[in-house]
């Protein structure tokens, strides 16, 4: 199978030329901060679908971790060093990665609605110490005007260079993801996602291994949050509100996080830039966003390239199908 | 410190522990049998406000008070019919992202017909003024609405443990498999709960509206208070959520003397604790823990 | 194959539908980063309104070429605005901004502008920050600060409403800032503090604070509450009859807010940082809004509005005298630019050290009761030069 052809027929491989190119495309190569947020949010959906994707657990509260990466970011930019933003990212992830170790624990046996309900009460704790703590989080106001300076003594403080540097940390979290979720470890987890006894009966420890996934996803979520404080040089409580956390779920969703590994990705380039066009074109854009959710939920659950893998293979697609409703009825086990 | 002061502010915990219950129930009832997480519930109780608003203006008090919930109630049961009822069974996050969707929806089609303004409601005649007892001053108004949400409440308490439907909604939490089993219609239960839940968020909005003021936002502060009172009551326990809002309520209003600023973080602090203590929630019969072995 | 090949033009669909936001290059291109949803989105409708009426003034036309406004909706949300900002600036270049009713997002927007270059004038938020220890070459701000704002109300309570204080903060930085302005004046105007209580941002129920200053025995509450946290404070004062007891001063009145109360709950005093009927002009102004935008509350020139309106119209009469776009010279001809025609009673004065708007201020009291538009009495109007922060007080200098 390893031909060279395979190699072309690689979604990889295409993603890094777009992403590779995209500053000096016509048009859209001018909206470089966009680009950028386009990366860190790529960066963040994919940790995400390790969650959600890849172990079939409906976290809620993710822009949680998201938002301790980027106050993780500011804090140490503010009070330990403003040269050099190497410590910063690494606290970032370190930070993201703490939080959701110890959250992990405590909610790594559970599964289903009180998963979701569990996460999103989690992250309404952070957004109010964040948006309370004045003296440490800056409160309402937030953290601003911080200072980008270098990473291991290279400038980054350019759009452009900024721009390639966060480029680099994608391909490398994408490299990274993907091994993990190929890796026996991700095939534990479909299994888990597919039926959870059945992998117990196996025995495989589903319990840690769904805490080991969380953490790994809540430090790439927090290396995304860093990037974003670094991106804009600031940071607000307002990442860390529930309400963001719906943003994470819905590009995830819309790309196919569900069906493709590569859905994340598409869905936060579309989420993204399909938000920023409906506000700049409509007062009341909420109103289609709004709907949007509603719309993909109910016709193309699967997200984007869920279609596109049913036209291409439709018992790849029966197979998922089954995958889901897996979910659903899992969910019905556990109320007895 | 101040005795009065301390009583009036115990006094006050219990009144809007009352009204935190009632917006909580509605929540705590769709949760238990629909299982789903209504984020639309906020929206809702913000429906209930502003038909509440609208028609108090245009006709009278009372008519707004009886048609307000009944509005709101049917547009839960479009809801639940065209939209919720599709995900059922499924992964909870479709559920809680279709009313989420929902919410922000239709929140925007309120500012295009109310405005994006705030309004206050006008306190009725009948209930202007205060009571005073000596250096205890309170709001009448507020000591009416009390009286209001505790025979809401009582009524629904009622509802639940005296008749028959009560009684299979409570075995729709427990085992919902088993209610189709024994030959109950369960899609039909769910969309009565739905609906039961829009009438008491719309009841809710009711009190909220003259209380809190109105703006198109207002569902999304309320959303949160009332899902952390249902976990710590448990699932779908009206008993529970009684006694968790008036912990709530009066925790919160007592911690003013304490520590103002993070008032709002004690309903969290609480859950946690009742988490650790009581899996289940104060008099839950589910365990939230929701455990997939044993 | 087929697959990827989708997947492929997905992505790029996505990308260069992105870029039809594109448009063309010539006009003179001002950014307005206001709120259209989120807590704000109200105050955000008229502050716009406001800057289209500038722009009518000035014939849609600044240096013979057509004003080109660029809006984008700052969801009342920090992080969101200096993206939106961000990308106006690299993609259309746009030199100007206007906007903002939240500190939080004035100053994360200021922060961005003077990052890659452009002029930002504040129209609608009063932290003393932004002007203050926040403050940059390329932020303006139009409305008054806190420190002017008590200080101009501070003798009068004193000398006329009561001596024993109590404080009510939103507990926030600018809540702070208007507590901490009022307690420096307690020596000053002879009064006393007799309390305080926090009111946490976002709290919709009031009676525990209401409680606590029912039972504090004070003469005059000092009430540093805003948004709609301070409608739903107003509104339940009036249901706790608190307006009985003692007189409340609010050191910031947004007075279109007394309208969403209803009239029997009304009966604050409070600084205005405008009142529609304080000339011939203004009430002309608010025949024009209403005109624009007749689902207003009340047919008044709203504060909002008339910053917003103030703000562009300094911005355009500066890029008219500096004869250029260019973002220093506009910035030299905005420092110490003086607006007479401001429908004010006396003009408006940009502060070149640190780029502050210097004009009147108005006292005024809600009478209970009153219906239709004409509810506030106005007790005096304070010209604001004499309460704003002196250099040593607040020692930046932009001009250097």
């Amino acid at each position: 199978m390893k031909t060279k052809n395979n190699i072309l027929q690689d979604p990889y491989l295409y993603i890094f030329i777009i992403f590779l190119v995209y500053p000096f495309l016509p048009y859209i190569g001018k909206y470089r901060s966009v680009g950028t947020e386009l990366l860190i949010w790529s960066i963040f959906a994919l940790s995400f679908n390790l969650v959600l994707g890849y172990s079939g657990l409906p976290s809620f509260g993710h822009g949680a971790f998201f938002g301790v990466g980027t106050y993780a970011v500011a804090l140490t930019l503010l009070h330990l060093t403003s040269k050099d933003v190497t410590i910063s990212l690494i606290l970032a992830a370190f930070f993201g990665g703490l939080f959701t170790f110890f959250y992990g624990f405590i909610i790594k046996k559970k599964r289903g609605i009180y998963f979701s309900l569990l996460t999103v009460a989690f992250s309404q704790i952070l957004y109010v110490i964040g948006f309370r703590w004045d003296e440490v989080t800056g409160g309402e106001t937030g953290i601003t005007g911080l200072q980008r300076g270098g990473f291991l003594g290279i400038q980054i403080n350019n759009p452009i260079t900024y721009y390639y540097f966060v480029f680099v940390l994608f391909v490398i979290t994408l490299l990274v993801i993907r091994k993990i979720s190929n890796s026996p470890v991700g095939k534990v987890l479909l299994a888990l996602k597919q039926d959870e006894k059945r992998a117990q009966y196996l025995g495989f420890n589903t319990e840690r291994q769904v805490w080991f996934i969380f953490t790994i996803s809540g430090i790439f979520a927090g290396l995304a949050g860093g990037l974003h404080g670094l991106l804009h040089l600031s940071a607000f409580s307002d990442t860390l509100h529930w309400t963001k956390s719906g943003d994470v779920v819905m590009a995830t969703l819309l790309g196919g996080g569900l069906a493709n590994f590569y859905g994340p990705i598409v869905g936060a380039i579309i989420f993204i830039s399909a938000r920023e066009i409906l506000s700049s074109f409509w007062d009341n854009w909420l109103l289609l966003y709004g709907l949007a959710f509603v719309v993909i939920i109910l016709f193309i659950p699967t997200g984007l390239l869920g279609i596109v893998e049913r036209i291409r293979e439709k018992k790849h697609f029966e197979q998922f199908n089954n995958n889901r409703n897996n979910i659903g009825s899992k969910n019905t086990q556990e109320i007895t | 410190m101040n005795t009065t002061l301390c009583l009036a502010l115990l006094f006050n915990g219990i009144v809007l522990g009352l009204i935190w219950s009632v917006i909580a129930i509605g929540f705590s009832l769709v949760l238990g049998v629909g299982q789903t997480i209504n984020f639309a519930h906020g929206l809702l109780f913000t429906f209930g406000a502003y038909f509440f608003f609208s028609i108090s203006r245009n006709t009278s008090f009372w008519i707004a008070v009886i048609a307000a919930p009944i509005l709101v109630a049917i547009m839960s049961l479009f809801l639940e019919v065209v939209l919720v009822r599709r995900v059922y069974g499924q992964d909870p996050l479709f559920g809680l992202l279709i009313t989420f969707g929902f919410a922000i929806a239709m929140e925007e089609v309120i500012r295009m017909v109310w405005g994006k303004a705030a309004y206050s409601v006008s306190t009725p005649i009948f209930a202007r003024g205060q009571l005073i007892l000596g250096n205890f001053v309170y709001s009448r108004f507020r000591i009416l609405l009390a009286l209001f949400a505790l025979t809401i409440l009582l009524l629904v308490l009622w509802f639940m443990s005296k008749t028959s439907f009560g009684a299979i909604v409570k075995a729709g939490m427990f085992n919902s498999e088993m209610i189709s089993a024994l030959g109950h219609n369960l899609p039909l239960l769910r969309t009565l709960v739905f609906v039961m839940g829009g009438l008491l968020a719309g009841l809710a909005g009711v009190i909220g509206a003259p209380l809190w003021s109105i703006k198109s936002g207002m569902g999304t502060d309320v959303l949160m208070p009332g899902f952390i009172i249902a976990l710590i009551g448990g699932l779908g326990s009206i008993k529970g959520t009684i006694i968790g809002g008036l912990l709530v309520g009066i925790t919160t209003s007592l911690a003013v003397l304490v520590i103002p600023r993070f008032t709002d973080i004690i309903p969290y602090v609480m859950l946690i604790a009742v988490l650790f203590y009581k899996p289940k929630g104060l008099y839950g019969e589910v365990t939230i823990l929701g455990e997939v072995r044993e | 194959m087929k697959n990827k090949l989708l997947f492929f033009s997905l992505t790029l669909i996505a990308l260069v539908v992105f870029s039809l936001v594109v448009t063309a290059q010539e006009p003179v291109k001002i950014g307005i980063v206001s709120p259209k949803s989120g807590n704000y989105a109200d105050h955000g409708e008229m502050e716009r309104i406001g800057m289209y009426l500038a722009v009518e003034d000035f014939g849609g036309k600044v240096l013979g070429r057509p004003i080109e406004l660029i809006e984008v909706d700052s969801e009342t949300n920090p992080d969101i605005a200096s993206r939106r900002t961000k990308t106006l600036i690299e993609a259309q270049d746009v030199k100007f901004f206007l906007g903002a009713v939240s500190s939080s997002v004035g100053i994360a927007v200021g922060s961005v502008c003077h990052e890659l270059g452009s002029i930002y004038i504040c129209t609608n938020a009063n932290s003393d920050t932004i002007t203050g220890v926040d403050a940059n070459k390329h932020t303006f701000r139009v409305p008054p600060n806190m420190a002017i704002l008590v200080r101009g109300a501070a003798k009068y309570v004193a000398e006329n409403l009561g001596k024993k204080w109590y404080f009510v903060t939103h507990d926030y930085s600018w809540g702070w800032s208007g507590t901490e302005w009022g307690r420096k004046m307690l020596d000053k105007v002879g009064a006393v503090e007799v309390g305080e209580v926090k009111i946490p941002m976002n709290t919709r129920d009031m009676s525990s604070y209401l409680l606590q200053l029912v039972n504090s025995g004070a003469d005059v509450a000092c009430v540093t509450v805003g948004g709609f946290d301070g409608i739903a404070l107003y509104n339940q004062m009036g249901e706790f009859g608190i307006f009985d007891k003692m007189k409340v001063w609010w050191t910031l009145a947004d007075y279109p807010d007394s309208y969403a109360i209803p009239p029997e709950q009304r009966g604050r005093y409070g600084m205005m940082e405008i009142y529609w009927k304080a000339t011939p002009e203004l009430i002309e102004f608010s025949k024009r809004i209403h005109d624009k935008y007749p689902g207003a509350i009340a047919n008044v020139t709203e504060t909002n509005s008339y910053h917003g309106w103030l703000g562009m119209k300094a911005l355009l009469t500066a890029i008219e005298k500096a004869g250029t776009t260019d973002v220093d010279s506009v910035i030299k001809s905005l420092e110490g630019l003086i607006i007479c025609d401001n429908k004010q009673p006396d003009p408006t004065y940009i502060r070149p050290w640190d780029h502050q708007f210097i004009d009147t201020m108005f006292f005024g009291h809600d009478i209970p009761g009153a219906e239709g538009d004409d509810i506030t009495e106005v007790l005096f109007t304070a010209p604001c030069k004499d309460f704003a922060r002196t250099m040593t007080e607040n020692p930046i200098d932009l001009t250097k």
